[in-house]
């Protein structure tokens, strides 16, 4: 089991900040896909179809996209591909009978380590990213973003798909909290 | 219907303290569109085993801005709990038959409108002025900064759990 990142410190510089909190909900996320076998990471509640093996799935192609292929320009593949539609941007969520959850938070732990790495090698927070992203007929939107902005923005994703991992978590064994 | 705020996507490059109100502004939003138009019976719906409603993650949020922002931040230890008290520090998550969803979204504003004023002007390098005497760590006084990442953490994750109780009552999904 993995165990909880400690709590953010409290009067620290933006930087550490950021990056505390971030590890902090990764830990609590991979927490919550962890320990389930793949009936359990199968089980959706209420009108939703989110399960954790997707959100698992979700989140380790999160941050190859973000932190590997947008902040550095990595050539890395996409992780997940629909063996039936090989052009489906949501190749993430729609898994197969045989993917497994034992194989998605392998995938989620290592590219949690390859992010890390990734953004240690950045000097500043001002850094952006080495291709434009967003929406390209958007011409406010579709550029370069910094990695404060990255950082942000992976913490406020982590936290909202906890909720979902939450909600769904409690449904298959009880657990509940961090 | 309230609007969504503007999107953090559109300050790409900005400092520090824009992007974080922006993000927080922008989760605000999102949070009161998911409780915007249901009915009292609705926002009492349940996942279960989950005991959360939206009606109590109103409230709660109404009682976290104000822990934060007006009481520590801004200082204001004369702001008293809302919904909470000491035989029920979850009295937020707790609602009586006679509690009101208009009432909480209501409270929930006044309260986001009193956080601004007590953020307005201040660095996210500044520590909060109000340490509660009954905190349980003496003296445990973060900065501003650290609050703010709070926030919109707290927020994103409640939004997380609104997500899937507000497409069970109606469908609706997405921010």
């Amino acid at each position: 089991m993995t165990e909880l990142a400690p709590l953010p410190t409290v009067r620290s510089a933006e930087r550490q900040t950021l990056e505390e909190f971030l590890d902090f909900f990764r830990s609590i996320f991979v927490r919550k896909v962890e320990g389930i076998d793949d009936v359990q990471s199968r089980v959706r509640v209420g009108v939703s179809d989110l399960d954790l093996l997707g959100l698992a799935r979700h989140m380790a192609g999160v941050e190859r996209w973000w932190l590997s292929q947008a902040l550095d320009g990595s050539d890395a593949p996409e992780i997940w591909i629909n063996p039936t539609d090989p052009d489906d941007g949501d190749a993430d969520f729609h898994h197969q009978p045989d993917d497994t959850i034992a194989e998605a938070v392998a995938a989620l732990h290592a590219e949690i380590a390859e992010s890390q790495r990734r953004v240690a090698a950045h000097a500043s927070l001002d850094d952006v990213t080495a291709i434009p992203v967003g929406p390209p007929d958007d011409p406010d939107r579709f550029g370069p973003r910094s990695l404060r902005w990255i950082l942000v923005h992976m913490i406020e994703e982590y936290a909202r798909h906890c909720g979902h991992a939450d909600l769904i978590r409690e449904a298959v064994d009880g657990a509940t909290g961090d | 219907m309230t609007e969504l705020a503007p999107d953090p996507e559109l300050l790409p490059q900005a400092d520090e303290s824009a992007v974080l109100h922006s993000f927080l502004e922008y989760y605000r939003s999102v949070f009161l569109r998911k409780t915007d138009g249901l009915t009292e019976a609705q926002a009492r719906t349940t996942i279960e085993p989950s005991e959360m409603t939206i009606l109590g993650l109103v409230r709660h949020m109404a009682e976290v801005e104000r822990g934060w922002f007006r009481r520590r931040t801004g200082g204001d230890l004369s702001a008293d709990f809302i919904y909470c008290d000491d035989a029920d520090m979850d009295r937020d998550f707790h609602p009586t038959a006679d509690d009101t969803l208009a009432e909480a979204i209501e409270t929930l504003l006044a309260e986001i409108a009193a956080s601004m004023a007590a953020t307005s002007g201040v660095a996210p390098g500044d520590l909060m002025k109000g340490v509660p005497p009954q905190q349980r760590i003496p003296g445990w006084q973060p900065n501003v900064r650290w609050v703010m990442v709070h926030m919109i953490e707290e927020y994103a994750r409640h939004c997380g759990h609104l997500d899937l109780l507000r497409e069970r009552i109606d469908g609706v999904t997405g921010d």
